[in-house]
């Protein structure tokens, strides 16, 4: 495959996580005290394909990064991003969004965590494109 | 930092809204196809207006900044090809993600109605919430945008 269709579909996956967790993070906050099932069960669906996107994202990415032979301090910190702020995060989220199938009360949790999620998804975003110093 | 990679960086956090926003209202709205109680319907295409408001944001910011990126840099022009081809193609995007919506909010209120006279499922709500037409826009403003990274990304010449 070549490299830029690596990077279309690493992309498309980060894309893919972005708007998983903001699915989770409006429908759980809309949830309130007033949950239908549906929406809880969306919100379990939006957490389990972060969590598989993010996993897909990073395998692409190092896959991406092995073939181009891409090195960087930006990379590591972007790397470093990406596993500890959205993969193991993203398993715990995916957990919550389980739970929360009959605990109402975690759902300010999911929001909250989703939210962060996007906050680190998007600076890792930042750091792989401005590629800084 | 360079302006140019503040630019950049801000660019692509942008294209990210723009598309992660569709990819947020077209999982709700592919969980509200499913359901059968207008009530539940009226609710979860209400939850998609947020994702609308994200999507808006990101493709006017994804412009805003592109556009600058253009005029930063002294080798670009809005005449290259593949930069021509993206605006035009970012302007298809929403033309269609915005005809494709207005069917979206005529299903929605048709919900809201349905769900203060009863709750009860209706053939009418069902063929709006499957209409291929709406589908047909929404997935063509989703395929424009998707080439329009592609194009971003490879820049052929």
């Amino acid at each position: 495959m070549r490299a830029e269709a690596l990077v279309l579909l690493h992309v498309l996956l980060a894309m893919t996580l972005v708007g998983a967790l903001l699915t989770a993070a409006v429908v759980s906050a809309a949830c309130g005290r007033t949950a239908t099932g549906p929406s809880r069960r969306l919100v379990w669906h939006s957490t389990l394909l972060a969590v598989a996107a993010a996993f897909a994202t990073i395998v692409v990415g190092e896959a991406t990064r092995a073939r181009e032979h891409v090195d960087g301090s930006w990379l590591d910190v972007a790397s470093g991003l990406a596993y500890i702020g959205l993969l193991f995060p993203g398993v715990a989220l995916a957990v919550l969004g389980r739970l929360a199938l009959d605990r109402q009360r975690l759902m300010p949790w999911i929001t909250g965590l989703a939210l962060a999620m996007v906050a680190v998804a998007l600076a890792t975003a930042f750091l792989m494109t401005a590629k800084p110093a | 930092m360079t302006t140019y990679q503040w630019l950049l960086g801000l660019h692509v956090v942008a294209a990210f809204f723009f598309l992660s926003g569709g990819v947020m209202v077209g999982l709700v709205h592919a969980t509200a196809m499913r359901r059968a109680r207008p009530s539940e319907v009226a609710y979860l295409l209400g939850l998609t207006r947020i994702g609308v408001v994200v999507v808006t944001v990101g493709a006017l910011g994804s412009l805003a900044l592109g556009l600058a990126l253009v005029a930063h840099l002294p080798y670009r022009s809005i005449g290259d090809t593949w930069i021509a081809v993206s605006l035009a193609l970012w302007a298809a995007s929403l033309v269609l993600g915005s005809i494709g919506g207005r069917s979206a909010r005529k299903t929605r209120h048709l919900a809201e109605q349905l769900a203060r006279d009863g709750d009860t499922p209706s053939p009418e709500l069902r063929r709006l919430l499957t209409d291929p037409t709406a589908f047909a826009l929404n997935f063509g403003s989703l395929l424009a945008a998707l080439v329009v990274l592609a194009l971003m990304i490879w820049k052929p010449a």
